[in-house]
């Protein structure tokens, strides 16, 4: 069955939001992702124009100003609530984890 | 050496995979896209190259704005950070090309991908081919009435009939085929992305499909043309290769003026509601204009490269009349007729002749003109000549606004012995002979309109000449 819409966050929907923590453009959004993780997730220009598009029409994002054809995003308080609630069942997926494998086991 | 070329367009909008390949591969050759349109798309020669393609989908963007959009240039600010450059628009579908082998892809989410795909497919695509599926039907309205009401003759009356209804059986199939085809594609490719991989390949089905279309297209077309140009038909053949072209003139200026609006900088409100009164307007010009051609020089009625004519007492007659008619008015009554007018044209189709007769006499400079018409039908199959008497003895109520039926239009039998026939049947509105007859042999069918009562040697005489021996 199709997941609800932001109910739970993609990888390069969470970094998104978390790079609009401060206000930033396109081109800076894909840039802070890949220092971000360190190159581990390479966000498309394509599958950035759309998200940017749907985190504003479900109002998680605001556009703040443009400058020629830049144009500037910010988090909004919801989009802040959705981020929280992916960063609290994360790390409850973590604490899950822990309890059943223990802290120090690697994985098979 | 070429500049530039064109090339058909079989691609599904959806089928980013294809587009991304072919175009690679065009790259490679040393053509580039430079403009992509509905059927056909233009390329322009370069150095060969090993050019990446991608595809990305704008639900903002169609041909109608003035330019790009605000989110389409905010896509190609960002794909041009990622080193992309933008080579054509198609529809909803962006398309750009790198030279990078290690440029980022455009698409890094393939649920997102999919969530951008049919959010531009519900805004062309899919209405696009739902409204071309309705037209289709149509057009073959009266095949597909016909086969509703058991109408044997009724669906295979024509060539005309049997192209639309051919051309219509084989559009509604490939519309179901090409929808069917996406929706399964999405529910795959849904399927795929949820279990954490990528869209599916749209496989060759769809390309296949539309070149088979594009040939079956001219496989029919050749054969209605040859069908009515071997029957006779040469006015109908004429106006359909006539109509074809101001159909495809008709689309190149309506494209032209979504580009003069655009170009212009007119809102897309503006652009689509110009473009739409010109279509509208110079469908009824051209269309009109061409049927009053047909008409005013007789196309369908036998006037298509005729007869020399003359004008006395307000009337059109013949300098010479053809000789072809099976039977004319002189042979029925005997006599000599100084001005007349000839016409004889053929319908029918490859399963039923149909070729019909009219004359139109005076008698040197007497007070009244005489005149003839009669229709001869040859059925290939009894089925169709059983059919075909059904829809003619069928009776026909003749009813006036707000009176009601005034009286019955029908035929009822007599004795064929007189005729030499098989059957026979004299028409009457109500109670009253009308002077039409019905005349029925085995494989042959002769709707006989006299203008005037017939003695018995001229029923003789008129069977004589109609019938299947003559």
């Amino acid at each position: 069955m199709a997941r609800e819409k932001f109910q739970t966050l993609t990888e390069p929907m969470f970094y998104v939001l978390l790079s609009l923590r401060e206000e930033c453009c396109g081109t800076d959004i894909m840039a802070r992702v890949s220092a971000l993780t360190r190159g581990r997730v390479s966000l498309g220009p394509g599958t950035l124009y759309n998200l940017l598009d749907s985190f504003q029409q479900s109002e998680m994002i605001r556009e703040t100003g443009v400058s020629g054809r830049k144009r500037s995003y910010r988090i909004t308080d919801k989009g802040r609530e959705t981020l929280e609630a992916e960063y609290r069942r994360l790390l409850a997926l973590t604490e899950d984890y822990k309890a059943c494998v223990g802290e120090e086991r690697p994985l098979p | 050496m070429k500049e530039t070329k064109y090339g058909l367009c079989s691609l599904g909008l959806y089928d980013y995979r294809g587009v991304e390949e072919h175009l690679s591969a065009m790259a490679a050759q040393g053509w580039r896209l430079e403009k992509a349109g509905n059927t056909l798309w233009k390329y322009r020669r370069a150095e060969p190259a090993r050019l990446r393609y991608a595809v990305t989908y704008s639900d903002s963007a169609s041909r109608f704005n003035p330019g790009p959009t605000e989110g389409q240039r905010s896509l190609e600010e960002l794909c041009a950070a990622a080193g992309w450059e933008k080579a054509a628009d198609w529809d909803q579908a962006q398309i750009y090309s790198t030279a990078d082998p290690a440029a980022v892809p455009l698409e890094t989410d393939e649920a997102l991908r999919l969530e951008g795909i049919h959010r531009s497919m519900k805004k062309n695509f899919l209405p696009a081919n739902a409204v071309l599926l309705v037209l289709v039907l149509f057009v073959a309205r009266d095949f597909f009435l016909a086969l509703f009401t058991g109408d044997l003759y009724g669906m295979v009356e024509s060539n005309a009939r049997l192209f639309a209804a051919a051309m219509s059986v084989s559009t509604v199939c490939f519309e179901a085929y090409i929808l069917a085809g996406y929706f399964l594609w999405r529910r795959r490719s849904q399927r795929s992305v949820e279990d954490g991989g990528a869209c599916v390949p749209v496989g060759r089905g769809y390309r296949r499909a539309s070149l088979a279309m594009w040939i079956l297209l001219a496989l029919l077309t050749a054969a209605y043309l040859l069908a009515e140009l071997a029957g006779g038909g040469g006015g109908a053949a004429l106006y359909f290769v006539s109509y074809t072209a101001l159909f495809l003139l008709l689309g190149f200026l309506v494209r032209q003026t979504t580009a003069l609006m655009r170009k212009r900088k007119a809102s897309k409100t503006a652009n689509i509601a110009v473009t739409l009164a010109v279509d509208v307007v110079l469908a009824f010009a051209l269309v009109g204009g061409l049927t009053y051609t047909a008409l005013h020089y007789s196309w369908f009625t036998g006037g298509f490269g005729s007869q020399e004519s003359y004008e006395y007492r307000g009337r059109e007659w013949d300098v010479n009349p053809r000789q072809d008619l099976p039977l004319t008015l002189a042979e029925l009554t005997g006599e000599r007729y100084d001005h007349v007018c000839r016409r004889a044209y053929n319908s029918g189709s490859f399963f039923v002749a149909e070729r019909s007769y009219s004359e139109s006499a005076l008698l040197q400079d007497g007070p009244k003109f005489c005149g003839l018409d009669y229709t001869v039908y040859e059925p290939r199959f009894s089925a169709i000549q059983e059919s075909l008497l059904e829809d003619f003895l069928e009776d026909d109520p003749v009813d006036l606004p707000g009176i009601g039926t005034i009286f019955t239009s029908r035929y009822l039998p007599e004795d064929p012995a007189p005729w030499g026939a098989e059957a026979v049947y004299r028409h009457y509105y109500g109670e009253t002979p009308s002077g039409g007859w019905l005349l029925v042999w085995p494989g042959r069918v002769v709707e006989f309109n006299p203008h005037g009562p017939l003695t018995e040697v001229q029923r003789a005489a008129a069977a004589a000449r109609l019938g299947p021996e003559a």
